[in-house]
């Protein structure tokens, strides 16, 4: 790509402009020094070129963003501690979480199939 | 019944990484029950640049759960602003993979995350109106 990689800020934090994946999206995997080649199988709509820009975008700003990624960690740990409030965690065996879906499944197909009956 | 997910373009691979198993023995069948499709940003008219609203609303309009690594919680126009401005008790929940570094290294990581879709999809009612989960 022969283009210049622009990063802009929508009011989401510093973003490529072509694209809503900002710096802080790849903070962590700059933090644990990821390949790029490896960024990019699992965010496929980017180029090496604009993983690289994103990386030197972190690195001039690197206190600021280790700054929020932390944030970004503690709400986090907050939003899953309210979560296991409202939804508790299911504790059991990998087979005993299946036998729980399964049941889960039957009932949703008892609710399908009752859909439209009259009565 | 919910459509479809929507992956959020930061987690693309994992999300296609997680249809993949849903779709995989044991759980085919709770896929299939489920009657759900993967949808991309372009398959909903939304560009790569949409906005969180952008995104969020057209969630809701085309019964699609969104799976996102959104980091975002500032601007005026977050996921979290959209659901506290727009949301509703009947509104389809965002679901967040919480920690994608630990996705790329451990199954076991995956397999929670797996579960815990499935078990919110299978009592979807339950959970509208949820926001984030």
């Amino acid at each position: 790509m022969n283009q210049t990689i622009e990063i802009v800020d929508r009011g989401r934090g510093p973003q490529l402009a072509t694209s809503r994946i900002t710096v802080l999206d790849l903070v962590h995997y700059f933090q644990n020094g990821t390949p790029h080649e490896v960024i990019r199988r699992w965010l496929p709509t980017l180029q090496i070129d604009e993983i690289a820009a994103l990386e030197r975008y972190y690195l001039d700003h690197k206190e600021d963003f280790d700054a929020k990624e932390l944030r970004v960690q503690e709400r986090r740990q907050e939003q899953i501690r309210l979560q296991r409030e409202r939804f508790p965690e299911f504790e059991g065996t990998g087979e005993e979480h299946l036998a729980r879906l399964k049941s889960l499944l039957e009932k949703s197909r008892e609710g399908k199939n009752g859909e439209g009956h009259p009565g | 019944m919910v459509k479809g997910i929507l992956a959020d373009n930061n987690v693309i691979g994992q999300v296609t990484h997680l249809v993949q198993l849903m779709q995989a023995e044991p759980w085919a069948e709770f896929w299939e029950h489920l009657g759900l499709e993967l949808r991309h940003f372009e398959d909903v008219g939304l560009a790569p640049t949409a906005t969180d609203l952008e995104v969020w609303q057209r969630c809701q309009e085309h019964e699609l759960v969104l799976i996102t690594d959104n980091r975002n919680d500032d601007s005026a126009d977050s996921l979290a602003a959209a659901i506290r401005n727009f949301g509703t008790l009947a509104s389809l929940p965002v679901f967040t993979i919480g920690d994608v570094g630990t996705f790329a290294t451990s199954p076991q990581y995956v397999e929670q995350v797996l579960r815990s879709l499935f078990d919110y999809l299978l009592r979807i009612d339950e959970v509208r109106g949820t926001g984030r989960l």
